[in-house]
C-alpha cells in the first residue's frame, strides 16, 4: 500500500468567530482574513514538512489546487511541486490539480507537468481533477454545463501531446491549435501515471474506469463515508470487466499519530476542530453549481419518497459541533497510537480495497513542529507495518523514475563568478 | 394551459429533436414563445385575450427535457438559427411576433437580430443579455433552492410561487428540488454563466426599426429592472412596461404580458396595469 503526505496549505489565523461573521471560507471569502506576511512563513513551513516527509521515506508527497480559498492557499500546485522537485528525491510527486477545465489551451498543463516530470527525474503523478464546483465554476467562471466536456477534451489533448512524436493540429471545441508541440516531453513514457480524483459522481467513476486509471475519492469525511462510494466504484469496475487491483483506488484520510490514543486527542483535537469549525465553513450554494453533476448522478443519491430525514455524515454544518469522539467514531479522523492507526488503516484498506492513501497529516492551524512529529511517528512506526499490504499486486500507476546514476544530484559547490 | 397540438421536428442537427406545442387559433397572427431558464410552467403564460386571437407556438428549448441536441447549440445565435429553421419547417407566415422570458427573451432578441424583417413585434419579459457591474443581480446559479423564491416572486409565499417552487420539506423533496435546479439552470449555464452578458449589446443596432416592448417586474432580483435603462439606451424606441407587483416571474405574476401580446397581434390596445 502507498502512503502519500498530502497538503492543503491552509491559513492558520481564521478567527474563532469566522463562521458567524462570514458567509464562506471559499469563493467570496473576505480577502483581508489572510495576512500575506503570515503566508510567507506558512508556505515555507509547509514545504519544509513535505520535504521532511520525503526524507522520512513516505512513498509520495502531494499538492493540490484551490482558488479563492482560505483553507487551501495553493492556487498553483505546479509552483509548489516545482519547489519540491529540487529539494526532494525519493518520494513520488502527486500533483492533484491540475484541474484541466481551468486551463486553455490545455497544453499549458501538458507543458508544466512535463517540466515537473523532467525536473523531478520522473517522479510525477498527474492527478487530473475535473475540479470542484467552487473552483471551476464559481472562482474560474467555467460554465457548469461545459465543465466535463472541457475536461474530456483537455485530457485527450494532454495525453496526445505528451506522446506525439511530431507536431500535430488539434481542432477541438475548446482547444483549436494549428501546432501542438509542447516541449520537453515528460521523462516517463508514454506519459506519467494519471490519477483521476472525484467526489462521488458516477461520471467520474466511469471516466477513470474507461481510461484505466486510478480513482481517488476526495472528501474530508473519511473512510466510513467513503464506503458506499467506493463500493459503487468497485461495482462499476467489476461490471466493466477490469481487474480488482486495489491500486485502482485512492482515498483521502485525516491521519494523526501519537504515542497513545489519549495523547493523540490532546495533541490534535484543537487543530481538527479548527478545520471543521472554520475552514469548512462553505456557503452551500457554492457546493455544486447546477449542471456540474449530471441528473443521473443526482438521481442516484435521491432518497425514497418516504425516507426519514437523517443526519448526514458528510455535512460540514453537522461537523462544526463534533467532538474528538465523534471524529474518531465516524472515521473522519484515524488517530491514536501507532498500533491504532496501523490497524484502522489496514482494516479500511482491506474493506474498501484501497491501495493509495492520500493522507492529510497536517490540518487546520497545526504548527510545523507538531506536523513533523506526526510525519515522524507515521514514517517510523506506522508505515513499515503497512507496506506489505497489497504487495502481491503490481502498481502500474506508480512513477518510474530514471536510474539513480542518471539523476542530477545537488552539490554544495557554489558556482564560480566569472568576471 | 392545456396543450392543444404537439409537434416533434427531427432536426435541425442529426439526432436532435425540437418539440413544439401550439395553442390558440389554427391560423391567424403567430406568436413565438420561448420559455425562461426555469423551464416551462404550463406555457405559454397568456390568457384568452391572446389565445382567442392568435396562434401561439411554444418552443421547448433543447436541454430542458423534451427537445434535444443542446450540444450543437453552442451560442445563442445557434439557438436562434435552430428556431428559425423550425419556423420554416412549420410553414409559418413570413412575419411573426416573437416573445420570450428571461433566457427565452435573450433567444427572442437574437432571433429578431437575425431576421428583423420577419418580426412585427418583439416582446421581452425580464430579459437577460446585458450586464452592469453597478446593477448586478443575484447569482441564481449560487442560490439554494430554498432561497430562490424571494428573488423570483413579488410574493414569495403567494400562489404562483408555491405552485412553481413548492417548499421542500422532506429529504426526498429537497432532492427533487436539487434535480429540478440541475435540469433548468444546468442547460441555462451554457449561455448565462458566469455572468448573463450574452454580448447582445453589440448587435442591438439591428433592431432599430423593430417594435420592442420590455415587460419587467419592479422587484426582479435576478435581472433587476434597472437593467431596462441599459436596454433602452441601445433601443431608444423600446417601450417599457413596468410591473410594480411582480419580480422575475413577471410573465406569470401579472397579465401585462397578455395585454402587450394581445395588442401586438392586432386587437385593440388595452391599457396596462398602470393605465399606459
Amino acid at each position: 500500500m502507498k502512503s502519500i503526505y498530502f497538503h492543503l496549505m491552509p491559513y492558520d489565523g481564521l478567527s474563532e468567530d469566522f463562521a458567524s461573521k462570514h458567509r464562506s471560507v471559499w469563493v467570496d471569502v473576505p480577502p483581508d482574513v489572510v495576512d500575506s506576511r503570515r503566508m510567507h512563513t506558512l508556505y515555507n513551513d509547509y514545504l519544509d514538512c513535505l520535504e521532511f516527509a520525503d526524507k522520512k521515506g513516505i512513498d509520495g508527497i502531494g499538492v493540490n489546487e484551490h482558488h479563492g480559498n482560505a483553507y487551501g492557499l495553493m492556487a498553483s500546485p505546479n509552483m509548489m511541486a516545482a519547489a519540491l522537485s529540487r529539494r526532494t528525491y525519493d518520494s513520488a510527486l502527486l500533483v492533484m490539480g491540475d484541474s484541466i477545465p481551468l486551463y486553455n489551451p490545455s497544453i499549458r498543463v501538458a507543458e508544466e507537468l512535463a517540466m515537473l516530470d523532467v525536473m523531478s527525474g520522473g517522479r510525477l503523478i498527474a492527478g487530473f481533477p475535473v475540479g470542484s464546483s467552487q473552483d471551476t465554476n464559481f472562482a474560474y467562471g467555467i460554465p457548469p454545463a461545459t465543465t466535463r466536456e472541457r475536461y474530456r477534451e483537455g485530457f485527450e489533448l494532454i495525453k496526445r501531446a505528451w506522446q506525439a512524436d511530431e507536431p500535430f493540429s488539434y481542432n477541438g471545441r475548446y482547444n483549436k491549435l494549428r501546432y501542438v508541440n509542447p516541449l520537453p516531453k515528460p521523462l516517463q513514457q508514454p506519459h506519467p501515471p494519471i490519477w483521476t480524483p472525484g467526489s462521488g459522481s458516477l461520471e467520474t467513476f466511469d471516466f477513470a474506469i474507461d481510461h484505466d486509471v486510478p480513482y481517488c475519492f476526495l472528501s474530508y469525511f473519511g473512510s466510513d463515508f467513503a464506503r458506499t462510494n467506493m463500493q459503487t466504484f468497485w461495482d462499476r469496475v467489476e461490471a466493466s470487466g477490469l481487474d480488482d487491483n486495489p491500486y485502482r483506488a485512492g482515498l483521502v484520510q485525516l491521519v494523526f499519530v501519537a504515542d497513545t490514543d489519549a495523547e493523540a486527542e490532546r495533541l490534535y483535537e484543537r487543530h481538527v476542530q479548527y478545520f471543521f469549525q472554520r475552514c469548512t465553513h462553505i456557503y452551500p450554494g457554492f457546493t455544486e453549481a447546477p449542471g456540474y453533476k449530471s441528473v443521473e448522478s443526482l438521481r442516484s443519491v435521491l432518497p425514497g419518497p418516504h425516507a426519514p430525514t437523517v443526519k448526514r455524515l458528510d455535512s460540514f454544518a453537522n461537523a462544526k459541533s463534533y467532538t474528538w469522539k465523534d471524529f474518531i467514531e465516524t472515521g473522519i479522523v484515524i488517530a491514536g497510537s501507532p498500533d491504532t492507526v496501523r490497524e484502522q488503516l489496514e482494516a479500511a484498506s482491506k474493506e474498501m480495497r484501497i491501495g493509495n492513501w492520500i493522507q492529510l497529516m497536517h490540518i487546520g492551524d497545526m504548527p510545523k513542529d507538531l506536523a513533523m512529529h506526526n510525519i515522524e511517528l507515521y514514517a517510523d512506526k506506522v508505515a513499515p507495518g503497512l507496506r506489505h499490504l497489497w504487495s502481491e499486486y503490481e502498481h502500474p500507476w506508480w512513477p518510474k523514475p530514471i536510474d539513480d546514476a542518471d539523476r542530477w544530484h545537488p552539490t554544495d559547490s557554489t558556482p564560480e563568478v566569472v568576471a | 394551459m392545456m396543450t392543444d397540438r404537439r409537434r416533434e421536428l427531427a432536426g435541425p442537427h442529426a439526432e436532435s429533436t425540437l418539440v413544439i406545442d401550439e395553442v390558440g387559433l389554427d391560423d391567424g397572427p403567430v406568436v413565438l414563445w420561448m420559455h425562461s431558464e426555469w423551464g416551462t410552467y404550463d406555457d405559454p403564460p397568456v390568457d384568452a385575450s391572446v389565445l382567442d386571437r392568435a396562434r401561439v407556438i411554444v418552443i421547448h428549448q433543447p436541454g430542458w427535457g423534451l427537445s434535444t441536441g443542446e450540444g450543437h447549440l453552442i451560442t445563442l445565435a445557434d439557438v436562434a438559427l435552430a428556431y428559425w429553421w423550425a419556423v420554416n419547417q412549420l410553414g409559418l407566415p413570413p412575419k411573426v411576433v416573437i416573445a420570450g422570458h428571461g433566457l427565452g427573451a435573450a433567444v427572442a432578441a437574437e432571433m429578431a437580430i437575425q431576421h428583423p424583417e420577419r418580426v412585427t413585434d418583439l416582446v421581452l419579459a425580464a430579459p437577460f443579455g446585458l450586464w452592469d457591474d453597478e446593477i448586478g443581480g443575484e447569482d441564481m446559479f449560487a442560490l439554494m433552492p430554498r432561497d430562490v423564491a424571494e428573488h423570483m416572486y413579488a410574493d414569495p409565499l403567494g400562489p404562483v410561487a408555491t405552485r412553481q417552487f413548492p417548499p421542500a420539506k422532506t429529504a426526498y423533496e429537497k432532492g427533487l428540488a436539487g434535480i429540478r435546479r440541475a435540469q433548468t439552470l444546468g442547460p441555462a449555464s451554457r449561455y448565462l454563466y458566469p455572468l448573463p452578458d450574452t454580448g447582445v449589446s453589440e448587435r442591438l443596432y439591428r433592431l432599430a426599426d423593430t417594435p420592442v416592448t420590455l415587460v419587467w417586474g419592479a422587484r426582479d432580483g435576478l435581472a433587476p429592472i434597472a437593467l431596462a435603462e441599459r436596454w433602452t439606451e441601445y433601443l431608444p424606441h423600446a417601450r417599457l412596461v413596468h410591473v410594480e407587483e411582480a419580480a422575475h416571474m413577471v410573465a406569470y405574476e401579472s397579465d401585462d404580458l397578455s395585454r402587450v401580446l394581445s395588442a401586438a397581434v392586432g386587437t385593440p390596445s388595452i391599457p396596462d396595469s398602470k393605465g399606459n
